[in-house]
């Protein structure tokens, strides 16, 4: 299930809800248990196995580790090792495995393997880290075991961030599995942050995204210049709004079931440099990467040849981590070398540097950098870039980018503002009496607009008879 | 700090979402979408199998949706919302100037036209009656300087001259007999077809490529038969600003007769349905809408009789043509499965019109129906 869809907003939300607060505090992880499933099964109802089987594993390793960390230091060790690989492997043949058969299937050898057809599990990658940063956490001493598996499945399978993260960890909400404080103050900001994501997602994401969707099915030939770039500048919008949109609304769902989700997102696009940028875009994924992988990789501590490679290790897997397709491990790598190139040679001169010159600097990159992400095809890539920079004799402007141009400039303007702070510091200057009236209203308002936008996508008329 | 807008907001939110679930349910299900033209979901059934495969839960979606209270209303609104936005066009219909709602115009499948094109010269080869190919084209060239600026179209011009390159019979010059007029209302500003005055301008292009004299404009009585008619591209274009169309009649139906033919048997047909006034879809107000083969007959003073493969655009030029042709053969290749080549075995013809409008004969894949 997505959020995003009149199936969640106006049937499992409300159900959800009003049972979950009638129901007494010490039954309310097995409600959100049963609904966590039903969310996830709602489009693949054969995969609650396969998350089920994922909970149960880490669930008892998480358990042995916490008894014998100590006494059978090496037992458990081993066993967590296992562990690691054991979720690692799940992740891979149910990601990855397709790919990777295609893959070989170039070299003669292999040309007789053929692909299973195997529909990747939604949020796969997302629970998998969940789950198995838990017994590393219970080993590394950072949390005590969870004995009860009610529990432990509620912190994997919890619907907010099940299928699109943020990725949480067990050591934050730890505390809420056991009890949760829930007043209204806490309820009406969920509401708030959660209405907000969905505009995020649905006004402005989807929005921007059908101008990306123009560009991206365009034949290079009618490809300008700026068209090329007004296609780039609306994929880097639309990834931005559609993640932290879903970022909000699991913070917001978050806080009216009475967890708390670190944030994921912190105005990226404000970034004055590519380490800037990826110390404010996807947190909990860098993070997540920072810890289990990087820091027990040695990290920068066993020498700058060491590190370089520990850096290209963790930025190839964090570009597959997010598809399994070339173009995502090219864009890990492009991130991995830029922050090596950035941090050796010119950060520090960066940081002196004009803002605007420091800003155009990160958002060309970055900008780049998500038509690595968007365009699978490296040939097509290799083109669009080409016609980016004004390579292969393509017009600098059309009038069909003239026409886009002018159809989403109130959008682009709307776009710009929404990703810098302003609206939040105009927020903070507003007296409480106007936002007493204000607040609920603009709030109703943004949910009243997205749900036309929501009934309209599946406006459906059946024009045979327009023959 | 607890704060009295806090309570506010969660009453809001809570009666809303609660609010429109109960209203799905409680409000009486719709069974038919006018404005969709078509049957909307009803609840679904629970069973095993439906909810192993997941069937079930897409079917409480479409449900949910279908049945979404003042489903037309949010329509309306999203549509708002776009030109609000400074957008000059939603669901691939453009916000043109006057109120007009023109669709996009695109060509899906290059191959399909290739093939029509060659069924038709293969209908030429095999046989010697006249053919002559028509193809209309619609608001979105003739009345191009209503569109938003810079707006993305194929061009229709060229691509008619194209395709009237590639045939090997005579062709009719609509476009610029529609061009000639495109100060007057010769399309809806809610519906693709062309108005009566439109489809007349069509009959005097086909007039000059048959040789014989069209009658004057003023020489009908026109009579205004509608003024609500909204149609297909309001339905598609989701706005609900625009000011319905009037429909108008100039030929009379007296001394008419239409047969629908099936197979050796007829019945009797209607020149004008008045009854289709009353619904939604009212262009099928001439003829009755699509019928396999229609016969109408008139006594115009000339034996000859004429066979228009055609789509609806006809429907509202076939009334002029009925005072200069005893018999007239209308014949939809959706419907009428035994291709041309057999109805021609069958029937006497004194000329063939393949009469389309660019929009269908783009997307039809029957209209190789004509040479098999």
């Amino acid at each position: 299930m997505v959020f995003s869809s009149i199936v969640f907003l106006y049937l499992y939300l409300p159900i959800t809800l009003i049972v979950y607060f009638i129901t007494p505090a010490r039954l309310r992880n097995i409600w959100l248990f049963i609904v966590n499933l039903i969310f996830y099964g709602w489009g693949e109802p054969v995969y609650i196995i396969l998350m089920l089987i994922s909970i149960l594993l880490n669930y008892v390793v998480g358990i042995y580790v916490g008894k014998y960390r100590e006494e059978k230091n090496r037992t458990a060790r081993r066993i967590l090792t296992v562990n690691i690989i054991l979720n690692v492997a799940l992740l891979v043949f149910f990601k990855y495995f397709d790919f990777l058969i295609e893959s070989l299937a170039v070299i003669p050898v292999f040309s007789e393997l053929k692909p299973l057809g195997i529909a990747l599990p939604i949020g796969i990658s997302f629970y998998t880290f969940q789950a198995m940063s838990y017994p590393i956490d219970v080993y590394r001493g950072e949390t005590k075991y969870q004995k009860s598996f009610l529990k432990f499945g509620t912190y994997v399978a919890l619907f907010p961030q099940l299928i699109a993260g943020p990725i949480v960890r067990y050591t934050d909400v730890a505390k809420s599995l056991e009890e949760r404080n829930i007043d209204a103050t806490r309820i009406a900001k969920g509401i708030r942050r959660f209405v907000i994501g969905l505009g995020k997602k649905v006004l402005l994401a989807n929005n921007i995204g059908q101008l990306w969707d123009v560009y991206h099915s365009m034949s290079p030939e009618q490809l300008t210049v700026t068209g090329a770039w007004l296609g780039a500048i609306a994929f880097t919008f639309q990834i931005y709004f559609d993640f932290s949109g879903y970022s909000d609304m699991a913070i917001g769902l978050g806080e009216m079931l009475g967890f708390t989700f670190l944030e994921n997102f912190n105005y990226p696009y404000i970034s004055k440099s590519i380490t800037e940028f990826w110390r404010r875009w996807h947190i909990s994924l860098s993070s997540w990467f920072k810890d289990y992988v990087y820091i027990p990789l040695g990290g920068n501590r066993k020498g700058w040849k060491r590190q370089i490679i520990n850096i290209l290790i963790v930025w190839s897997i964090t570009g597959l981590w997010h598809g399994a397709s070339w173009n995502f491990l090219l864009w890990g790598l492009y991130y991995g070398i830029l922050l090596m190139v950035e941090k050796l040679f010119f950060y520090e001169k960066l940081k002196k540097a004009p803002a605007w010159f420091a800003h155009t600097y990160a958002m060309v990159l970055v900008i780049v950098g998500w038509m690595i992400f968007a365009i699978e095809d490296i040939r097509e890539l290799m083109t669009y870039l080409g016609i980016m920079l004004g390579m292969g004799g393509a017009d600098f402007i059309s009038s069909q980018a003239m026409y886009y141009l002018k159809n989403y400039f109130f959008v682009l303007i709307v776009l710009v503002l929404a990703s810098l702070p302003i609206g939040k510091n105009i927020y903070s200057k507003i007296k409480e009496p106007v936002k007493i009236v204000f607040e609920p209203l603009a709030i109703a308002l943004v949910l009243i607009v997205c749900t036309a936008y929501l009934v309209d996508s599946t406006y459906n008329p059946f024009l045979y008879f327009r023959f | 700090m607890r704060r009295k807008s806090d309570s506010i907001q969660i009453l809001i939110f809570v009666w809303m979402v609660v609010g429109f679930m109960a209203a799905i349910f409680v409000i009486e299900d719709k069974t038919f979408s006018e404005q969709e033209n078509r049957v909307l979901a009803d609840m679904p059934k629970y069973s095993n199998e439906s909810l192993k495969n997941g069937e079930l839960m897409k079917e409480i979606e479409v449900y949910l949706t279908d049945q979404f209270p003042l489903r037309d209303t949010w329509i309306g609104l999203k549509s708002r919302m776009e030109r609000f936005s400074g957008k000059t066009e939603n669901n691939n219909v453009f916000f043109a100037k006057d109120d007009v709602l023109i669709k996009r115009f695109e060509v899906a499948n290059e191959t399909l036209i290739e093939k029509n094109i060659n069924a038709i010269n293969k209908l030429v080869e095999s046989t010697d009656i006249p053919v002559y190919f028509s193809l209309i084209p619609g608001a979105v060239s003739i009345w191009e300087e209503k569109l938003p600026a810079n707006a993305q179209n194929r061009n229709q011009k060229e691509m008619i001259d194209t395709l009237y390159s590639k045939v090997n019979c005579k062709t009719v010059d609509n476009y610029s007999a529609l061009e000639n007029h495109k100060d007057e209302y010769i399309f809806y500003k809610t519906d693709h077809h062309w108005t009566a005055l439109g489809a007349y301008y069509g009959y005097t292009a086909l007039a000059d490529t048959l040789g014989f004299e069209p009658k004057k404009i003023d020489d009908y009585n026109k009579e205004t038969v509608s003024e609500e008619f909204l149609g297909t591209v309001y339905s598609s274009s989701g706005v609900r600003w625009v000011e319905p169309d009037t429909m108008s009649k100039y030929v009379s139906e007296e001394g008419k007769k239409v047969e629908i033919i099936v197979g050796d048997n007829s019945r009797e047909g209607v020149f004008y349905d008045y009854d289709k006034l009353k619904v939604k879809d009212k262009y099928a107000f001439y003829f009755g809408g699509n019928t396999a083969l229609l016969k109408i007959s008139s006594d115009s003073g000339n034996e000859k009789s004429l066979l228009i493969i055609r789509d609806s655009y006809s429907d509202s030029e076939i009334p002029f043509l009925t005072e200069h042709f005893d018999e007239i053969y209308m014949m939809d290749l959706r419907y009428y499965k035994f291709g041309v080549p057999y109805f021609l075995e069958q029937t006497k013809v004194d000329a063939i019109i393949i009469n389309y409008s660019l929009d269908n004969f783009c997307e039809d894949g029957n209209v190789v129906m004509v040479g098999n």
